[in-house]
C-alpha cells in the first residue's frame, strides 16, 4: 500500500469512527478534554501504522483496540486512578430517591456506568453498546472469550446495582 | 438442558454461537427463573442504549488533513526522537554527567588531602644533561630513577614531582613468629 493510499484510508477511518471513538474514550475516562486528546492520539497511532492497515481484516475493531490501548496507557501514565470527576462522585455518594429526580434517568445511567471499574466498563460498553461480538471484544481487549463473558456478566450485575441505587423507581 | 443457564451465558446471550444459543433457548422455554435473569441483563443493554448522546468537540470536527496539519503536537516530538540529533543527545548527556561526576569526586578528594598537595607547593626540579642523582636528591627529590632515561639527553625539561608523602607501613607479626628464636 502506498503512503498516499494509507493516508487516504486513515482519513476515511477518521471520518467514519471519530465520533464513536471519542464517545467510547469519553465514557471510559469520564473526562471530555482528556477524551479529545486521546482521540487524536488514537488516530495518530493509526496513521503511524498506515502501512499495515491492508493486513487488518476488521478495521473498526482494530481502531477500537488502538483506542483502548491508548486510553489505558494514558491512564496508567497519569496515574489517573480516580476515574470519576468530583461532581460524579458527589452525585453517587448521595443515595436515595432524590438522585434520579435531580440528575434524571440519563445521568443515572451515566453515573452507574461511571461507577464500574474500567476492566468491566470497557467490555460492557464494547459488547452491549457498540455491538461487538464476544470474539471481537476479546481481540480488542487482548483477553480470552471466557474472560469477556465473565466481565460482561459482572459488569451487568454491578451496573444493575448502581443503577438501582441511583434510580430506584 | 435441565440445569440452569450460567450467568456468563445469559449475559452474552446475543453473542452466543448458534448451537449454544439453541440449547439455551430450549431451556428458557421451560425455566422462568433463567428467563427473568435474561430479561434483567437485556434491560442493562437497553439502559446503555439510552445513554445521552455525546457531541464531537469543535477541534475533532475538522477533517483529518487539518488535524495532521495543525493539531497534533505529538508528531514533531516523535520525529525529533528519531532524528540524529536525538541520538547524539542520548549519548552526550549521560557522558557529560559521568565526566562531571568524576571531576567532582576528584575535586572533592583534592580538597580533602590538604595544602601539601597543591601544585604551587610542588618543588620543581630542572633536569639537565649534567644533573646527577645526588644533586637531584639534594634539591628535594625523594628518589631518582634513570630507567628509560637514555641519551640523547633532554636539552631543557621541567618536571613537576609530587612532594614526599609520609607512608605508614603496618606490619603484622604473628605472636608465634615473634617468640621464635633465630
Amino acid at each position: 500500500m502506498s503512503d498516499k493510499d494509507g493516508a487516504t484510508l486513515v482519513s476515511e477511518l477518521f471520518e467514519q469512527h471519530r465520533l464513536a471513538i471519542f464517545a467510547y474514550i469519553r465514557r471510559l475516562t469520564a473526562d471530555t478534554s482528556l477524551a479529545e486528546e486521546l482521540t487524536q492520539e488514537t488516530f495518530l497511532r493509526v496513521f503511524e501504522a498506515r502501512e499495515r492497515l491492508k493486513q487488518v481484516t476488521n478495521l473498526r475493531a482494530w481502531v477500537f483496540r488502538v483506542a483502548t490501548n491508548t486510553t489505558f496507557s494514558a491512564l496508567r501514565r497519569r496515574k489517573f486512578y480516580a476515574w470519576l470527576p468530583w461532581e460524579t462522585v458527589e452525585r453517587t455518594s448521595v443515595q436515595g430517591q432524590d438522585v434520579a429526580e435531580i440528575v434524571g434517568m440519563e445521568d443515572a445511567i451515566e453515573t452507574a456506568l461511571a461507577n464500574l471499574a474500567s476492566r468491566y466498563r470497557a467490555p460492557l460498553l464494547l459488547f452491549s453498546y457498540y455491538g461487538f461480538s464476544v470474539a471481537e471484544v476479546a481481540a480488542i481487549l487482548g483477553i480470552s472469550e471466557g474472560a469477556v463473558r465473565t466481565r460482561v456478566y459482572r459488569g451487568k450485575e454491578m451496573f444493575q446495582k448502581a443503577y438501582m441505587r441511583g434510580n430506584p423507581r | 438442558m435441565k440445569r440452569h443457564c450460567t450467568n456468563e451465558r445469559l449475559a452474552v446471550y446475543r453473542g452466543l454461537p448458534p448451537a449454544e444459543r439453541l440449547s439455551v433457548d430450549a431451556h428458557l422455554r421451560q425455566c422462568p427463573a433463567c428467563t427473568a435473569r435474561l430479561a434483567g441483563y437485556e434491560r442493562v443493554d437497553q439502559s446503555l442504549h439510552a445513554l445521552p448522546d455525546i457531541h464531537l468537540p469543535a477541534r475533532l470536527q475538522q477533517p483529518w488533513s487539518r488535524q495532521m496539519a495543525v493539531d497534533h503536537p505529538a508528531t514533531p516530538d516523535r520525529r525529533r526522537r528519531n532524528g540524529p540529533g536525538y541520538a547524539v543527545g542520548r549519548v552526550l548527556l549521560p557522558a557529560s554527567l559521568v565526566i562531571g561526576l568524576i571531576v567532582g569526586v576528584w575535586l572533592l578528594l583534592a580538597s580533602l588531602t590538604g595544602d601539601d598537595n597543591r601544585v604551587a607547593a610542588t618543588p620543581t626540579l630542572t633536569l639537565t644533561p649534567t644533573a646527577t642523582t645526588a644533586a637531584l636528591l639534594h634539591e628535594g627529590a625523594s628518589a631518582v630513577s634513570l630507567t628509560g632515561f637514555a641519551p640523547p639527553p633532554l636539552p631543557q625539561a621541567a618536571a613537576v614531582l609530587p612532594p614526599p608523602r609520609p607512608t605508614l607501613i603496618a606490619v603484622y607479626v604473628h605472636p608465634a613468629a615473634a617468640l621464635r628464636t633465630p
